[in-house]
């Protein structure tokens, strides 16, 4: 990869990042406020509860692992390389 | 000082601190011979994925999170916890968001600061100078909740005096800062991340053993306390401080320079992508399961708040109540260790502040030669007197001090969030819309915080991150363009080279390089 093709690459992942944290946040309204008038009840305490507090977390770490895996991509920090290659 | 102590408790957290100052012993050996300013300021970019990932928690997770946030979810319930949990993006949007970026751009031209970063993108010394002057300033007001917070957590659980605790934690962690620099600040954060998850796994386990049990825990809150499963609950938690905790703690955080500068440290992508992950899984596990054990501390107190003195001291009072007197020790020392992971991680920085963007950059400016011998002992002297200094301070301890703990939080994110996330993404981003935006941002959110001035009863975050936005773009339209030369080295992706002008070789960056004593 040269620089211009780095530089593109790394304002893909940031613009990708920026996209899993809008993501986050309706994930996060929809699974808190969203689910909080619903009177269900899972081990002692409101589903909401669950949703959105494990749940976010596990959404978010689910999240950033699809990131890392498909928009992320290996590289040389310094100048100018060839190598190209997607997380495994 | 009182020696009245429970010296059980006190004896694990010194084995603790004694292996702190070792760390920082061993790795200045480690580094003897090693090009002194790239070593102790940033760890020559050596850190792996999982340090990078626990130095970044840890320096993030103060005190604040162990004693005085779980503290209020005591109070408040599940809505606390859900607020909470917004920090699972902290990690993973700085390094995603800045971490390849700045790690690039350092290596171009060898910076080893975001300050370096901030006057090579803006090539303004008065820019860097306000910047460094506002690191150390908000730094310290940081520095000092982190070491009073530590210091009372300390009396209350031991019985020994606030004034030893502050003396023994605060000397360590000055002691092992000033001598080991940034890479010993890295491994003993991750020391510290590993004992804070042990301190949480611990302490709910006995909370839940001393509450009898989970289902008795909710079964009393359902019926004392039902309002805590509402997320408003009961109108404690107005829609408005949700909203102004997803800016201050969640997406402003990623302007924070002691998260920034860790995006200078590491060595490869591949520690980039894992330590986002890392980090999210622990940040995660950290905030969920301190604020969720903070309310099932209701089977442990069951008293009026007030008969606790305050909500920082439910976690001090559920420890020494829960559990066993020899795990007493154990337990704290993984709020201790938020304390002084935070600490080390800001004293660094603020040294490299002062000596490296200032000192430094004055002298080479001038033609001054600063030998490596020289400079090594002034990085050891200005780390040591500022953590000093923060400590004086914090041996008459203001009050408040998570407050000054948020308004330190919010200036920085307000001086630094449009000056890093524009001028690093934007190129039309210049140098007058930059130091319009942190000086008149910066002032704006001081001024507000001083006069408890709100919008709509909205923390004075939000009018420091609109004003500074404001004047950036103001700026930026009034100012002159930044000049071409630099807009090349920080957006190569806008040129794009013809076929027949590649080279392979490393390209010369234009800006100059390898600086650096």
């Amino acid at each position: 990869m040269n620089n211009y093709e780095k530089y593109r690459q790394v304002r893909k992942e940031a613009a990708g990042t920026a996209l899993l944290l809008l993501i986050l946040i309706g994930a996060w309204v929809a699974a808190g406020f969203g689910l909080a008038g619903i009177p269900v009840e899972f081990f002692h305490l409101p589903l909401w509860v669950w949703t959105a507090t494990i749940g976010i977390w596990l959404f978010a770490i689910i999240g950033v692992k699809i990131l890392t895996a498909t928009v992320f991509v290996d590289m040389s920090l310094d100048d100018s390389e060839e190598e190209v290659r997607h997380d495994k | 000082m009182t020696s009245e102590g429970n010296l059980s408790a006190l004896l694990p957290l010194l084995v603790f601190m004694g292996f702190m100052v070792a760390i920082g012993f061993w790795v200045r050996r480690q580094n003897a011979g090693k090009n002194f300013v790239q070593t102790y300021f940033i760890g020559n970019h050596d850190l792996g994925g999982f340090v990078l990932a626990m130095t970044t928690v840890a320096t993030y997770s103060s005190v604040s999170s162990f004693v005085g946030g779980p503290g209020m979810a005591w109070q408040i319930g599940f809505g606390w916890v859900y607020m909470a949990v917004v920090q699972v993006t902290a990690i993973f949007l700085v390094l995603g968001i800045f971490g390849k970026r700045v790690a690039m751009l350092s290596r171009r031209f060898d910076a080893v600061t975001v300050v370096d970063i901030i006057r090579e993108r803006f090539q303004s010394d008065g820019l860097a100078t306000l910047a460094a002057f506002i690191i150390v300033l908000f730094f310290c007001g940081t520095m000092t909740a982190q070491f009073v917070g530590g210091a009372k957590l300390f009396a209350t659980v031991t019985g020994y005096s606030y004034e030893m605790g502050l003396l023994l934690f605060g000397l360590v962690v000055v002691l092992y800062t000033s001598i080991g620099g940034f890479r010993a600040v890295a491994i003993t954060d991750t020391c510290c991340a590993i004992m804070m998850m042990i301190g949480i796994a611990l302490l709910l386990y006995y909370v839940l053993e001393a509450g009898g049990g989970y289902a008795a825990i909710m079964a009393n809150i359902h019926a004392n306390h039902p309002e805590m499963l509402e997320p408003l609950s009961g109108g404690h938690m107005p829609v408005g401080l949700y909203l102004t905790q997803w800016i201050l703690v969640g997406i402003c955080t990623i302007a924070l320079p002691q998260s920034v500068v860790r995006g200078i440290s590491y060595k490869d992508t591949k520690s980039l992508h894992k330590a986002m992950l890392i980090g999210t899984v622990v940040v995660g596990f950290m905030n969920i399961g301190i604020n969720f054990t903070g309310i099932l501390a209701h089977g442990v107190l069951t008293g009026p708040l007030a008969s606790y003195g305050g909500v920082d001291y439910i976690i001090p009072k559920t420890i020494v109540t829960a559990l066993p007197p020899a795990l007493v020790g154990l337990a704290i020392i993984g709020p201790l260790a938020a304390s002084i992971s935070t600490i080390s991680g800001l004293l660094i920085v603020a040294s490299s502040a002062i000596v490296k963007d200032v000192y430094l950059h004055h002298a080479e400016k001038h033609g001054r030669t600063v030998t490596g011998r020289q400079l090594r002992r002034l990085s050891t002297v200005a780390t040591a007197v500022i953590g000093v200094i923060v400590f004086c301070i914090a041996m008459t301890p203001p009050s408040l001090i998570w407050l000054i703990n948020m308004f330190a939080f919010g200036g920085l994110e307000t001086a630094f969030f449009w000056t890093l996330l524009l001028g690093l993404f934007w190129r039309r981003a210049n140098k007058l819309g930059a130091i319009l935006s942190m000086g008149g941002g910066t002032i704006a959110y001081c001024l507000t915080q001083g006069l408890g001035f709100k919008f709509m009863g909205l923390h004075q975050i939000t009018i420091g991150i609109t004003v500074s936005l404001a004047f950036f773009l103001l700026g930026a339209y009034l100012g002159k363009p930044q000049e071409e030369r630099v807009l090349r080295v920080f957006f190569p992706e806008s040129h794009k080279p013809n076929p027949e002008d590649l080279v392979t070789a490393k390209e010369p960056c234009p800006l100059g390089g390898d600086k650096n004593t």
